[in-house]
């Protein structure tokens, strides 16, 4: 009996000490990909404006949990803020601008399918086209362990050789919120001026 | 197995932590619950068990037997996502908090037969671990006795590696826990919707936009603190608070950034949506706002992943401000509780224990921080909506600024210069911040003079009988 355990447990960690880094990295591959994947499907076959919305937020995370396996984490969190966080307006505005029934479903003309196909495969083409031109010859160049990418060299980045365009585009957000801003505050409510007192008085007398 | 657990200590880490945070959650609604009643003046649970002690178990029991209950208009697929959603995210949050800094071990391997033993050695380290050093290789010769071999000939090699004791190290790990906490308000907003119930969906409305109003000066102010360390991580930022300044005041955050701080706990207030922030749920206007459709463990889930998130936030709360898992003044005694092996690293030690002791402390400063949660729950009235509002986007989101350039002068002009990985926060640095706050302080204090007078929200109706006029008193 001592001897099995013996067996078990050594037999045990051997297979526990193989399957460790490369088996968990593709099982989290397959399943970050076909998390994406599967989201992506159902967002584009779901006719209702929240789900669609949800998919999207599950594709937006599979791609965040790819990016965390190629040890890309700082592009991995601002997807996950920027990206799947910013899914939430969308679902809002699918509510709020759809909110004459709750459950309003997408009844697509067949020329507005016709047309979405076409871009979609137009898209589509020209994806596979830029992935044959530029084929990653995969494995060759793996960087080595440990290696990461660090923040501050992209701070430094942004704030050195790339300033302008990243000026130009915080720029261009600020002009963005503001006419947001400025469209969403609308005219001003009039408040109805305050009555006099000799009004008021009148007033008491007529209710009174 | 063990040495499994010895080349993948994270594991067995994930599982203690997960373990604890879920455990303790159970006895937060127990401390909850108490705290009410101190604050009512009256005495609490105490029929189950000592002192109420078994009370999370009797609440868990009547939460698997009450009915699963679901509106039958209700989106199905999304109504059981949304807690679901909201649980896993608070879980995989917990991943990066940094319990006790890092576990410098010394592991002798037996590596005979290997045809190359310092490779062979090196696989030893866990994944998670950073080699010191390169490994030391011994050849023990064959003790023969008269011809006959006692014992075969050996090689063994000695390797030092350090690993951080929690469950993952990621150089973005403040980025991170932002990041997946800003999605616990899908569960809210899916769940609110889901139900087609209109209370729900109106208490989903507020969360959603208390939250996009809130998340703006909570990273702001998370930020303040990022810069004056230039690191994004957890570990390392409370590594770095680990130190005195005139070897009597401890080195944290809170005494450099107090306003910060106070930023910080209101917005995680918000975040947790509990009072006075808690617009999404009110019970005098929503019946449960987004839950009220919820029984059962769908509404555990969303109850465990409040309180699972208020540990998060505040063990965040405690790693950005309170020095993280260094326990001060003792360590002037016990010097190994700081370090003692790299002078300019105290947050690495030999001794397993202190890594515990240390998880115990960052653990009861987080217990202590949410404890100031369930006070103020129970002592504040709930904000209006456009007091809320008014909260964040005319006091938090402007202060929060104004911090933000007071941090990057005083870190331009007083920053330690040399070695940036072992920046940390000098006397002379630690003054101007506080002279920054004081004046932030009484900046914010005379513009708010300068300020015209927040908008009349509650349009006063002039007429008889509303109790805006008060003719209508000496009229009738």
């Amino acid at each position: 009996m001592r001897l099995f355990l013996q067996l078990t447990t050594d037999s045990m960690t051997v297979i526990l000490a193989q399957t460790s880094t490369e088996l968990t990295t593709a099982v989290l591959f397959y399943l970050f990909a076909s998390m994406s994947a599967a989201a992506a499907v159902w967002m584009v076959l779901s006719r209702n404006i929240v789900r669609t919305a949800v998919a999207l937020l599950f594709t937006l995370l599979g791609v965040a949990g790819l990016y965390f396996l190629l040890d890309a984490e700082f592009l991995a969190a601002v997807q996950l803020v920027v990206y799947a966080g910013g899914t939430l307006i969308l679902i809002i505005f699918g509510v709020m601008l759809t909110s004459k029934s709750p459950y309003s479903k997408f009844e697509p003309k067949l020329v507005e399918v016709i047309v979405a196909v076409s871009v979609a495969a137009v898209l589509f083409v020209a994806l596979l086209m830029a992935i044959n031109n530029s084929m990653p010859t995969f494995g060759t160049d793996a960087q080595p362990a440990g290696a990461r990418y660090p923040v501050d060299l992209l701070g430094q980045a942004l704030l050195g050789d790339y300033l302008v365009p990243f000026e130009l585009s915080s720029v261009l957000l600020l002009v963005v919120m503001i006419g947001a801003a400025y469209l969403a505050k609308g005219r001003k409510h009039e408040a109805p001026p305050a009555l006099t007192t000799s009004e008021l008085s009148r007033q008491a007398k007529r209710w009174s | 197995m063990i040495e499994f657990f010895q080349e993948h200590p994270w594991i067995i880490i994930a599982l203690v932590a997960h373990g604890a945070v879920l455990g303790t959650v159970a006895y937060l609604i127990l401390l909850e619950r108490k705290t009410a009643s101190w604050v009512q003046d009256r005495i609490g649970p105490n029929r189950v068990g000592p002192w109420g002690l078994l009370q999370p178990i009797a609440d868990g029991l009547k939460f698997i037997l009450k009915e699963d209950y679901r509106p039958a208009s209700a989106d199905k697929v999304l109504f059981s996502l949304a807690p679901c959603l909201m649980i896993i995210v608070i879980i995989i949050s917990i991943a990066v908090l940094p319990w006790g800094g890092e576990h410098q071990v010394t592991r002798t391997i037996d590596v005979t037969g290997q045809t190359d033993a310092r490779l062979a050695a090196i696989s030893h380290v866990p994944s998670v671990g950073v080699m010191v050093g390169e490994p030391k290789i011994e050849q023990i010769a064959a003790t023969t006795d008269a011809g006959e071999v006692m014992a075969p000939a050996r090689t063994l090699a000695t390797v030092t590696y350090r690993y951080p004791f929690q469950i993952a190290k990621l150089n973005i790990g403040v980025l991170f826990i932002l990041g997946v906490l800003s999605l616990a308000i899908y569960g809210v907003v899916l769940g609110g919707w889901a139900s087609n119930n209109k209370f729900s969906f109106l208490g989903a409305l507020r969360a959603t936009a208390q939250m996009v109003s809130y998340e703006i000066p909570l990273g702001l102010s998370v930020l303040c603190i990022v810069i004056m360390f230039g690191t994004l991580d957890l570990g390392e930022i409370v590594e770095k608070q680990v130190s005195y300044w005139g070897h009597v005041i401890p080195a944290w955050n809170v005494f450099t950034q107090p306003i910060t701080f106070l930023m910080f706990l209101i917005c995680i207030h918000a975040e947790a949506n509990r009072a006075p922030f808690d617009l999404a749920e009110c019970e005098q206007e929503l019946v449960g706002g987004y839950h009220t459709e919820y029984s059962s463990m769908r509404f555990a889930l969303f109850f465990l992943a409040e309180y699972a998130g208020m540990i998060t936030t505040s063990a965040v709360c405690v790693a950005l401000f309170f020095g993280g898992w260094h326990i001060p003044w003792l360590d002037k005694i016990w010097p190994a509780l700081s370090g003692g092996v790299d002078p300019t690293n105290p947050s690495i030690t030999t001794s397993l224990t202190v890594c515990l002791i240390r998880t115990f402390a960052f653990f009861t400063k987080t217990v202590a921080i949410i404890f100031i949660f369930m006070w103020v729950r129970w002592s504040l009235p709930r904000f209006r909506f456009d007091q809320l509002m008014m909260l964040a986007w005319r006091a938090l989101i402007p202060m929060s600024l104004a911090m933000l350039m007071v941090t990057t002068l005083v870190v331009y002009y007083f920053g330690t210069e040399g070695n940036r990985a072992y920046m940390r926060v000098g006397g002379k640095m630690a003054v101007a911040l506080m002279i920054g706050n004081v004046a932030v302080l009484a900046g914010t204090m005379f513009i708010s003079k300068l300020l015209p007078a927040p908008p009349e929200t509650n349009r006063r109706v002039r007429v008889i009988g509303s109790r805006f006029n008060r003719t209508s008193v000496a009229a009738g």
